[in-house]
């Protein structure tokens, strides 16, 4: 085959194949480029994994705008009970069933997970091939109780909110398993943007290995505001029991 | 035209003409009529409401207290013996009635007297799952069997209850249960109406031992 050439890049035969290649590359290299400026708020945390504290790893990731396909969050899962929170909505984790089944397949074994309705837990349970109770969904901004019988390094792969879509949790009097996205953030600081100003969410706390952590915000008086326990930090692969006295709102990123 | 008894739950009885009893060893049993109503899964916002029925029903429960709150609530698919009917948005530390009422006819409805509990001032205990599974007597699953787990405890407490999932099993949070008690003892009812129970430590490991119904 003979080739020739010819005088000016564009001119002749080859001029639309040049085309062609010319504009694959400049709009690869365009989508690497949005993707690349797209804004993402992510923070990187890590807890010591002492022996018998729950200890999880991830990176939350919630979109600023653009749509975001998908990210993985790590847990660290110890034997025992674990109270999770999941801050996307999970791709591999649809339901309690196919959580234990994605452990099951990462090496480790899940045999229970625990969801609450408001005034109590409701078990899903497997022990080999049987399964006991009632399967139900895994939803964002929820906390679930993980039995986990080995330590696992548990990755799980979700769809990012959109920050100004995230929906605002609803509390109501009572007592609610929550999962909180937005980080960081102080245990404090949930309770004030729940309570804004007047005294709706009195207590939150965390499931540190066989026992709660409690933070205890009250107000007595306008002048007289306590607060009783560490004030932890929110970390949005963890899940939440939070103590409310009358109904209000936790809207977050605003 | 057969005689039929209408029968409220205080035990008056008077004569009406139809059909829905049925003449069993306890004697004229109404076939539709809730039997063993109870409150079930008490909490300071909810309450269940577990009963049987022996020829399949559709059920509803009417929760009424003071000041005048109506809550209720209505079976969803189709005709069952097993009822689990969970009744929600209630006040805690209130009395209400609970009316249970099937196939839209309130003579065969029956009552019960439920308080919801105080909300808990402390944080609840985490999860603790009491599960097993409900067999007939030749070791098939029984699907949709009622499991009722008391405590047993002089003291009364409300049980928790649920329906057994479509491989016979259950399974329910005890921990509230398990601090009340040593001893548990599940009751199950199968989807013909026959009762079965037993007796577990509620240190028991998990799964119970299967509860056997009969269900011929």
């Amino acid at each position: 085959m003979d080739f020739k050439i010819r005088p000016g890049f564009f001119g002749g035969k080859n001029w639309w194949v040049t085309m062609t290649l010319s504009v694959i590359l400049i709009g690869t290299v365009g989508i690497a480029v949005i993707l690349r400026l797209t804004k993402f708020s992510s923070v990187w945390f890590r807890q010591g994994a002492e022996a018998g504290e729950m200890s999880l790893t991830g990176k939350a990731i919630v979109a600023e705008e653009a749509e975001v396909a998908e990210a993985e969050v790590s847990y660290e899962l110890l034997e025992g009970w674990n109270l999770v929170a999941f801050p996307f909505s999970p791709l591999t984790v649809k339901s309690a069933a196919l959580l234990i089944e994605d452990v099951r397949q990462q090496g480790g074994t899940v045999s229970a997970v625990s969801r609450w309705d408001g005034d109590g837990w409701q078990e899903y349970v497997e022990r080999g091939t049987e399964r006991y109770g009632y399967d139900f969904a895994i939803e964002p901004g929820k906390a679930y109780f993980l039995r986990s019988h080995d330590y696992l390094q548990w990755r799980v792969v979700g769809v990012p909110p959109i920050k100004k879509e995230v929906l605002p949790i609803e509390l109501r009097s009572g007592w609610q398993a929550i999962g909180i996205i937005q980080s960081p953030l102080t245990a404090g600081q949930v309770l004030s943007a729940i309570n804004d100003g007047e005294e709706r969410a009195v207590e939150i706390d965390w499931w540190r290995s066989g026992s709660w952590e409690v933070f205890v915000q009250r107000r007595y008086s306008v002048e007289n505001a306590q607060e009783y326990g560490t004030n932890f930090t929110i970390e949005p692969t963890k899940g939440y029991m939070v103590k409310a006295m009358s109904e209000g709102w936790l809207r977050q990123f605003e | 035209m057969r005689l039929r008894l209408l029968m409220v739950s205080g035990g008056v009885a008077c004569l009406v003409l139809g059909g829905g009893w049925v003449l069993g060893g306890a004697g004229l049993v109404p076939q539709r009529s809730p039997d063993r109503v109870q409150a079930v899964n008490v909490g300071g916002y909810s309450v269940g409401i577990s009963f049987a029925t022996r020829q399949p029903t559709k059920s509803c429960v009417v929760v009424v207290g003071w000041p005048l709150t109506l809550k209720g609530g209505c079976e969803k698919g189709g005709r069952r013996v097993t009822h689990l009917i969970e009744v929600k948005d209630l006040q805690p530390e209130r009395t209400y009635l609970a009316l249970v009422e099937t196939e839209g006819r309130l003579a065969w409805f029956k009552t019960v007297r439920v308080e919801t509990e105080a909300v808990e001032e402390q944080v609840p205990l985490p999860p603790d799952p009491g599960y097993g599974s409900v067999v007939d007597p030749e070791g098939n699953p029984v699907v949709g069997a009622l499991v009722v787990i008391y405590p047993v405890s002089e003291k009364f407490y409300y049980p928790v209850a649920t329906l057994t999932n479509i491989e016979g099993n259950y399974a329910v949070d005890i921990s509230p249960l398990a601090r009340l008690s040593d001893r548990l003892r599940i009751e199950a009812v199968s989807t013909q109406g026959i009762w079965a129970d037993l007796s577990v430590d509620s240190s028991v490991y998990s799964p119970f031992p299967p509860i056997t119904v009969r269900t011929d």
